[in-house]
């Protein structure tokens, strides 16, 4: 059997009832992805590991409740989302919420005539991430860098596939914004 | 802080170390009924309650106190089902608490399942009370706190009329207790139609030197359930009537 080839659901199946070894081969699938994400919440690499650590420490605790006839991508994500939340939660000093400052101002060299595009989006986020709001910086960063679909960001975040669309388009729009007012100046 | 060993290894070590273990299925399960168990207890709760609240507003009626204006305040907290609509608020909350706490029904908007939750708990109390079982549970014993009945306060009782004189009525109480209650000239009563032997009337006064001085007389009707028998129309009722216009 080759453990590469299964797919996610099949694997934890057997991680929980055959060889709970295999679990490093979950880790290892979505380490960077889940690093990535969890630098959506903390920008910063040793505090995003600390957050990854305990994610896949829930998720190895918890996995008899995991059903396998779900997507088990949009469970972890949940997890890690969950954890940074709390991350955050407790280290408020060091790190902040604040919605308050939807987009402060991004400089790009950017045409402001030209249209953004999903590629422009995954630039401008991955370089300005952190002058969004986490409201919108969450399901922007799920639809653009981690190309997940409107449904399973649902999954995710736990809101109505409807809001999750109204917060993509509307932080598209605020980068625009943005965008369009820092080339004003 | 975070060590410079990668986290699979970290992860690795401390399962191999039993330092992390997986909870059993049966955790699962259990929570799973629990929460299932909590949230239809939750409904269920608030619907019983609701039921309660609506068979004391129906026999009560305490917002009838609040049309006699101030005077008509203090019979009217008296009379309002606190306990039960408390308790139906509360079931109200926790039901929605654990739905909001497990994410379920995360995919309908909140606002519409708190909508859902309050108009399924009035709609099924509504139809509970309509079917009778709070007057067959308010005699029993763990029941018995919240059907609380006040038929007489500090300035207002509640009775049936057993006796019309001209400017007196003796009114009983569903406990037996009797009372005279004295009609003046400045005695508001409403509607102006005459009251008859057999007929509930809410009195609003004060008592003085053993005789009670009505201010305001509402007409009122023995509501299903209530303690008080029922009562036939004015029109067919044998017996003495108290005519408002006819008062000295």
């Amino acid at each position: 059997m080759e453990i590469q080839r299964l797919r996610d659901e099949e694997l934890v199946s057997i991680i929980r009832d055959q060889d709970q070894e295999l679990y490093t081969e979950i880790v290892n699938r979505y380490e960077q992805k889940l690093r990535r994400y969890a630098l959506v919440f903390v920008h910063d690499n040793d505090k995003a590991d600390d957050v990854l650590q305990s994610t896949f420490i829930k998720a190895f605790i918890n996995l008899k409740g995991f059903n396998t006839k779900k997507k088990f991508s949009s469970w972890i994500y949940r997890i890690l989302h969950n954890e940074a939340i709390n991350y955050i939660k407790k280290h408020k000093r060091e790190l902040s919420l604040d919605d308050s400052t939807e987009v402060l101002r991004i400089t790009s060299d950017i045409d402001h005539n030209q249209e953004i595009e999903k590629e422009e989006i995954k630039t401008f986020l991955n370089e300005h991430m952190d002058r969004l709001s986490i409201k919108y910086r969450e399901p922007l960063a799920l639809f653009y860098l981690e190309d997940y679909s409107y449904g399973e960001i649902s999954e995710i975040l736990k809101m109505p596939v409807g809001t999750v669309g109204t917060r993509v388009s509307r932080g598209r729009g605020l980068l625009k914004k943005s965008i369009t007012k820092n080339h004003g100046q | 802080m975070a060590n410079n060993k990668p986290i699979a290894d970290k992860i690795s070590e401390k399962i191999a170390s039993h330092q992390i273990k997986m909870k059993p299925k049966a955790y699962f399960i259990t929570g799973s009924v629990l929460l299932g168990a909590g949230i239809a207890a939750g409904v269920m709760i608030a619907m019983f309650f609701v039921s309660i609240a609506v068979f004391r507003f129906r026999v009560h009626e305490p917002f009838d106190y609040l049309k006699m204006g101030r005077p008509g305040f203090m019979p009217f907290l008296h009379n309002f089902p606190w306990i039960p609509m408390l308790i139906a608020v509360v079931g109200i909350i926790a039901g929605l608490y654990l739905i909001k706490r497990f994410n379920i029904g995360y995919r309908q908007a909140f606002v519409g399942i708190v909508a859902g939750f309050i108009v399924a708990a009035v709609g099924f109390g509504l139809a509970i009370d309509a079917s009778g079982l709070p007057e067959r549970v308010q005699g029993s014993k763990p029941f018995k706190p919240f059907f609380q009945e006040n038929y007489s306060g500090e300035n207002w009782v509640v009775g049936m009329v057993e006796e019309i004189a001209d400017d007196q009525l003796t009114i009983t109480q569903p406990e037996g207790k009797t009372t005279i209650i004295t009609i003046e000239n400045t005695t508001i009563i409403k509607p102006r139609t005459e009251i008859t032997n057999g007929e509930i009337i809410k009195v609003l006064g004060q008592q003085k030197n053993g005789e009670y001085f009505a201010e305001a007389v509402f007409h009122g009707s023995p509501p299903r359930g209530g303690p008080f028998p029922p009562h036939e129309k004015p029109g067919n009722v044998k017996g003495k009537q108290f005519c408002p216009s006819r008062r000295k």
